[in-house]
């Protein structure tokens, strides 16, 4: 089921992607698993048509989809690509992360002091308490 | 012109009018009934209620059918259907008429049936009765056609007012300004005289002009809606 | 088959308070059309050209290939339309609604109508007189869907309806294209529904066409730009940037014709880009408009 959020404030075809890609990280589409047209697709979510080709064009470039022609689209049989996505994203995250630091005048050298302090604070306790 | 699709129109048309044609056939009957009862009272009020059945028919038919098409904001609906505007013009045009047709034919043959068969009247009658009905009928295409081609509700219902208000002036100006009709009142038979007939004939005319000129309006119009 | 959906070309039409000019607009076979703009832009008028209702002054315009308005009737077979101010015969039930639809359309779905009803909670053996507006709608709706046009158009389809109503239209508006053989055109004021359902957009303003373009592209090429302008720089002309507003040392910029170079040019100029963000539709219809009027002014 994918569900668009409406106080998601990004464009729904990233919304879709990444729906799509979640579902390729827990294994629910496999990877060489055909998986639903676009206009099939479009209309279980009731979203246009362009919106949905538009998140199958980009995966295709990222190389996470395929799309044969006349024989539909398939997840890419990389047996990685689970992984890859959930790197792919924390990769994006970070990103994020550094792009503002970098706005912000902050040093690598304390960029990478702050991260350390920061997963100190919210992952390393609960690795602790195991 | 009428394809399938006309007749379908006629049909629904037929159906959501039924009740004012049987209440007009109804207060006609109602009307020549009275008529048997001999007496110039029941003669007053028999004539009466046969022609006022007839005038409220005609004056509801092309407001129920037309006028409330547009008011009522039906209109797109049925101009959504696979016709043009002529077509519906046509189909409305022959749906009211003949809705009108139902009541008018019967209780005229009924009023016709009352002096040949009932002597409720003598024969003599009959070319000005014919004359006098028709004037209704004549009204009653003037109307039909300004609510089909006018774009006015108050138009349509200012005409429709004036028109069947103004029956008695025109019945009164034909029994008055025509001897040559009323001379022949009392005569046993129907004498069909050149008066009769240029008036009867005038009539017709001038409703065959008033329908040519409503499809011809019609089938140029370039906004519908 | 080869033909388009509905194709408009420099098509005119002058009445005395207000003109369509120069209309032009393709919905191709397969993909849903949104057609928004304020109130009296000229949406309305264009659909009533599109199914012949009103006669263009000049311009063509040809749905499913028939020309219009001479062949509007084998037209009319094909498409379906439903307009916010339609009404149904007060009178009568919904169901006799269906049968006269029934009697004249060959291709009505019975099945597909029975299923509706139920799904839009209506109730055949109900009078139109009784039906609150959005059940009107809902009537209307039901009316066009089951008959399984190859084109629909829909003006202002969703006005009035509560928000499960409105899902369910949306639903089955956007399902119509899951054949490539229909196609689909409506209005509305609701830029959400717009942004959700629609493949292509087209925006009236004032009698003409502003944009229409597929809507991937549309809503790609605006972008509004938050900037930090530091004390002794101010804030540069960049092109392509068409409203600027600046408090203090924030501003707010917005784009209809976003490129990679546009940031690029405000960093250059010694300004911070703190966010590039996309916008909503309504966001853009708000922006776009202001925008058109300035320049009519100007």
């Amino acid at each position: 089921m994918f569900v668009i959020s409406q106080t998601d404030k990004r464009p729904m075809y990233l919304q879709i992607i990444e729906q799509m890609k979640r579902r390729i990280a827990v294994g629910d589409w496999a990877p060489g698993q055909a998986i639903p047209s676009i206009r099939q697709l479009a209309v279980e979510i009731g979203v246009s048509v362009i919106t949905v080709k538009r998140a199958y064009l980009e995966l295709e470039r990222e190389g996470v989809v395929a799309t044969r022609q006349g024989r539909g689209s398939f997840v890419t049989s990389d047996a990685e690509v689970g992984a890859r996505i959930r790197e792919q994203e924390m990769t994006q995250q970070l990103e994020q992360a550094v792009r503002r630091a970098a706005l912000l005048g902050v040093s690598p050298r304390a960029l990478e002091k702050h991260i350390r302090e920061i997963y100190d604070r919210i992952a390393a306790p609960k690795k602790e308490s195991k | 012109m009428i394809g399938g699709m006309s007749l379908h129109l006629i049909l629904k048309d037929l159906r959501q009018s039924s009740h004012v044609i049987v209440l007009a056939i109804i207060g006609g009957m109602a009307g020549l009934a009275l008529l048997l009862i001999r007496g110039q009272t029941a003669f007053v009020l028999g004539t009466a209620c046969f022609f006022i059945s007839m005038i409220l028919c005609g004056g509801v038919l092309p407001i129920t059918n037309i006028v409330n098409e547009r008011k009522r904001k039906t209109l797109a609906f049925m101009m959504s259907l696979p016709i043009t505007a002529a077509q519906y013009g046509g189909a409305k045009l022959l749906s009211t008429l003949g809705m009108f047709l139902v009541p008018w034919l019967t209780l005229v043959a009924a009023g016709l049936y009352m002096i040949l068969f009932r002597h409720v009247m003598p024969e003599g009658t009959i070319p000005t009765a014919l004359i006098l009905a028709t004037v209704p009928l004549m009204g009653f295409c003037l109307v039909t056609g300004i609510a089909l081609v006018g774009e006015s509700d108050g138009l349509a219902t200012a005409v429709n007012v004036v028109v069947n208000s103004s029956y008695w002036l025109a019945w009164y100006l034909i029994a008055s300004q025509a001897p040559a009709l009323t001379s022949t009142w009392n005569s046993p038979v129907p004498i069909w005289n050149g008066t009769a007939v240029a008036v009867l004939g005038m009539e017709y005319a001038v409703i065959a002009i008033i329908l040519a000129l409503t499809m011809l309006v019609q089938s140029r119009k370039r906004d519908f809606l | 088959m080869s033909e388009t959906g509905i194709e408009l070309e420099g098509v005119c039409k002058s009445y005395r308070f207000f003109e369509l000019q120069n209309v032009a607009l393709q919905v191709p076979l397969g993909t849903i059309m949104g057609l928004i703009g304020p109130n009296g832009a000229g949406k309305s008028t264009t659909i009533r050209i599109l199914l012949g209702l009103v006669h263009q002054d000049r311009g063509n315009v040809r749905v499913l290939g028939h020309r219009m308005p001479d062949e509007q009737v084998a037209a009319k077979w094909e498409v379906g339309f439903a307009s916010e101010d339609m009404r149904l015969y007060e009178s009568m039930t919904l169901g006799w609604h269906m049968n006269f639809m029934q009697s004249i359309y060959p291709a009505w779905d019975a099945g597909y109508a029975q299923d509706l009803l139920k799904r839009f909670g209506l109730r055949a053996e109900q009078k139109v007189k009784g039906l609150s507006h959005g059940q009107r709608v809902k009537a209307t709706l039901l009316l066009v869907f089951s008959r399984r046009p190859r084109l629909l158009v829909l003006d202002e389809p969703t006005t009035g309806l509560d928000p499960v109503a409105r899902h369910e239209v949306l639903r089955e508006i956007s399902s119509v294209v899951a054949d490539e053989d229909r196609a689909v055109l409506f209005s509305s004021h609701n830029t959400q529904d717009v942004e959700q359902i629609s493949d292509c957009i087209t925006f009236i303003d004032r009698g003409r066409v502003i944009d229409s373009m597929d809507k991937e592209t549309y809503l790609d090429r605006w972008r509004r730009l938050r900037l930090e302008i530091p004390a002794g720089i101010t804030l540069p002309i960049v092109p392509g940037i068409i409203w600027v507003k600046q408090t203090g040392r924030l501003a707010v910029a917005i784009t209809n014709n976003f490129k990679a170079d546009i940031p690029t040019a405000y960093e250059r100029a010694g300004i911070l880009v703190h966010a590039v963000e996309t916008m909503t539709l309504e966001e853009i219809f708000v922006a776009n408009v202001e925008h058109n009027r300035e320049e009519v002014v100007a």
